[in-house]
């Protein structure tokens, strides 16, 4: 820890000084070594102000990008939803087409089970999200939430709770609902900008010692030990801040990593759920021509073509189960 | 519980310091030279009594860092006491009330940031007062640094006050500069008791080494410490790129061969290959009830 003397060194030159005889030292060249040395402890004094500053600017910086990312995963999360919203619709297109052509609307019905139940798990979703975005904001308004936490809860919109149940699934909606205010929670590492806890009580230094400078030698002796010691603690307080801070960096940098990771999953199932409503609903004006065709009448082609678009409008169905 | 027992201790160690020499100063002529000087307990009594209403949070506060203070108030109620005349001794307890009390009480409620002001001021007082009786026999380029100290000090107050100083800073720069001034005091009162002229101004020059490495070894320390948290970040920032950009990576792949299914599924050239493809698709997300050959197909529709 800081301010162990090297009493050892200290002593080796006592030594050298009395072997020497002591009236034969350099005096001048002891101050001009004191002199270079307060030189460098200014630099280094500056160099530490400046990576103290360092290490305050990295953990704004970690918070902005923290902020950052968990907006750009609440506009994917919601572009999701808006898209899988309308893949309904494209299922629901497809649907209709389809049990114009077949014979057997039961059967139809049997076979469109899957699909059913991937939109109603997805419908279902979003009327549980509902209920829980308000069972959060009942608890938000108790006496346990944080303020910031309880805001952020309050002002969600139900959009938000949609697209996290239906991208996260309904079993950790509760707790995702009760994080939202992942942006305003991170305000709380702001306390460990500066000196954090330094600033609080005067460094714990005692003013007592300074009385006890006037007594006299003895006095001022106890006084500059006491006062070393205060420094000693004071440094060991900011080395110890430092490692809460650097802690406190890692953490948020560790959730924006991981944030960035979920981002860029639902990016990728959005980008999978266009691609392929897309492809579907082209499929399905191309086969539009069918509508109420007898399938027997129908040729190979147009019976494989339909097998087909049933087939991928169960993928379409089968992407509405895949969570993050 | 070990940290209050700390805390007890420490408090029971001031007190018991502060105790013995007041009863030594109170013999000693300084005493005097302080009262003529400045008024010193007059100001710190002011300052306690403009800070008494008790902060919200005040008992949030670090109990070491409380007994300190209540110490510290302690010692300059009784004192305060001890210049209106009268030794230890001769104190009553309604002023033992008084001096206990007060220093409980404001302990709690001042202001961190008056404290720390206050703190300095009264190393500050100490310094000047102890320049006086050097000035005739002391180098003069202790007594030049020493009002230096001094002035800067006083810099640091107004600098504190008008906010362009951290208190952080205020602190840290205070305690070197009073440590600093302790060091030239104490080496000059020492080696003009035992030393001659010659072994003076070595023992000076001795004791702005010593200070000086001190402090060099002390910000070497801090320099150690925050270097290893900017490299540890730094390793960080790498590690994360890596495991970010690794899964991305695997996404893109992942996004490749969906693209390639897909093209496959909806190929419009050949309806054999597309069927296939979708099936592929399906089996790939999988879907159940995959539609796998024409017959099925047929079932589908038909059954």
């Amino acid at each position: 820890m800081a301010n162990k003397l090297d009493v050892k060194k200290i002593a080796g030159s006592a030594k050298d000084f009395a072997k020497k005889g002591i009236d034969k030292v350099d005096v001048d060249a002891i101050r001009g070594k004191a002199v270079e040395i307060k030189d460098s402890v200014e630099d280094k004094k500056d160099e530490l102000q400046f990576k103290l500053k360092e290490l305050d600017i990295q953990l704004e910086e970690s918070i902005n990008a923290y902020n950052e990312e968990y907006a750009r995963m609440n506009d994917e999360g919601l572009n999701l939803y808006i898209q899988r919203t309308r893949a309904v619709d494209a299922i629901d297109n497809v649907t209709e087409l389809v049990s114009s052509i077949a014979n057997s609307p039961k059967s139809f019905d049997s076979d469109f089970e899957e699909i059913n139940k991937n939109k109603l798990a997805f419908k279902g979703a979003e009327d549980f999200a509902e209920k829980e975005l308000q069972d959060a904001r009942v608890a938000a308004g108790g006496a346990g939430a944080g303020i910031a936490a309880g805001a952020a809860v309050m002002s969600a919109a139900p959009t938000a709770a949609m697209w996290i149940a239906t991208t996260f699934g309904t079993a950790s909606t509760g707790t995702a609902i009760s994080t939202l205010s992942g942006a305003a929670a991170t305000n709380a590492a702001l306390a460990w900008l500066g000196g954090g806890a330094l600033t609080a009580g005067g460094g714990g230094v005692a003013a007592g010692n300074a009385l006890l400078a006037l007594a006299g030698p003895v006095g001022m002796g106890i006084a500059g030990v006491s006062l070393l010691a205060s420094i000693a603690l004071f440094s060991r307080k900011r080395v110890l801040n430092n490692k809460e801070k650097n802690k406190e960096i890692e953490s948020i940098k560790e959730n924006t990593a991981a944030l960035k990771e979920v981002t860029e999953t639902i990016h990728t199932i959005n980008a999978e759920t266009i691609t392929l409503r897309e492809e579907l609903m082209k499929q399905f004006s191309d086969n539009m021509e069918l509508f109420g065709a007898d399938y027997k009448s129908l040729d190979d082609a147009a019976k494989i073509r339909l097998g087909a678009m049933v087939n991928n409008t169960k993928s379409l169905s089968a992407l509405f189960a895949k969570t993050v | 519980m070990e940290r209050e027992n700390n805390a007890q201790f420490n408090l029971r160690e001031i007190l018991r310091q502060c105790r013995s020499t007041l009863d030594d100063l109170n013999e000693n002529s300084l005493v005097a030279k302080l009262r003529e000087q400045n008024n010193i307990f007059d100001n710190a009594l002011r300052l306690i009594e403009k800070y008494l209403p008790v902060a919200e949070n005040a008992l949030d506060q670090d109990r070491k860092e409380l007994g300190t203070k209540a110490a510290t108030i302690f010692l300059i109620n009784l004192w305060s006491k001890l210049s209106q005349g009268g030794t230890v001794a001769e104190l009553t307890k309604d002023d033992w009330r008084d001096v206990m009390g007060g220093a409980a009480e404001n302990a709690v409620s001042i202001d961190p940031q008056e404290y720390s002001l206050m703190v300095f001021d009264l190393y500050k007082r100490s310094i000047k007062v102890a320049i006086t009786p050097m000035s005739e026999n002391a180098s003069e380029s202790v007594i030049n640094r020493l009002d230096e100290i001094v002035s800067l000090m006083e810099g640091y107050d107004e600098a504190l006050r008008s906010g362009e100083m951290s208190e952080v800073a205020f602190i840290e720069e205070n305690m070197w500069l009073s440590l600093e001034a302790i060091f030239l005091v104490m080496t000059d009162r020492m080696s003009h008791m035992l030393l001659s002229d010659k072994r003076r101004e070595l023992a000076e020059a001795v004791s702005a080494l010593v200070f000086q490495k001190i402090r060099n070894q002390h910000y070497d320390e801090e320099l150690a410490a925050i270097n290893e948290c900017l490299e540890y970040q730094s390793k960080l920032d790498q590690r994360l790129t890596e495991r970010v950009n690794a899964y991305i990576d695997a996404l893109r792949d992942e996004l490749d061969a969906f693209d390639a299914m897909v093209e496959k599924a909806f190929d419009t050239s050949d309806f054999k290959a597309a069927f296939k493809g979708s099936v592929e698709l399906a089996e790939s997300l999988g879907a159940d009830g995959i539609l796998q050959t024409q017959d099925e197909v047929d079932d589908y529709f038909l059954s």
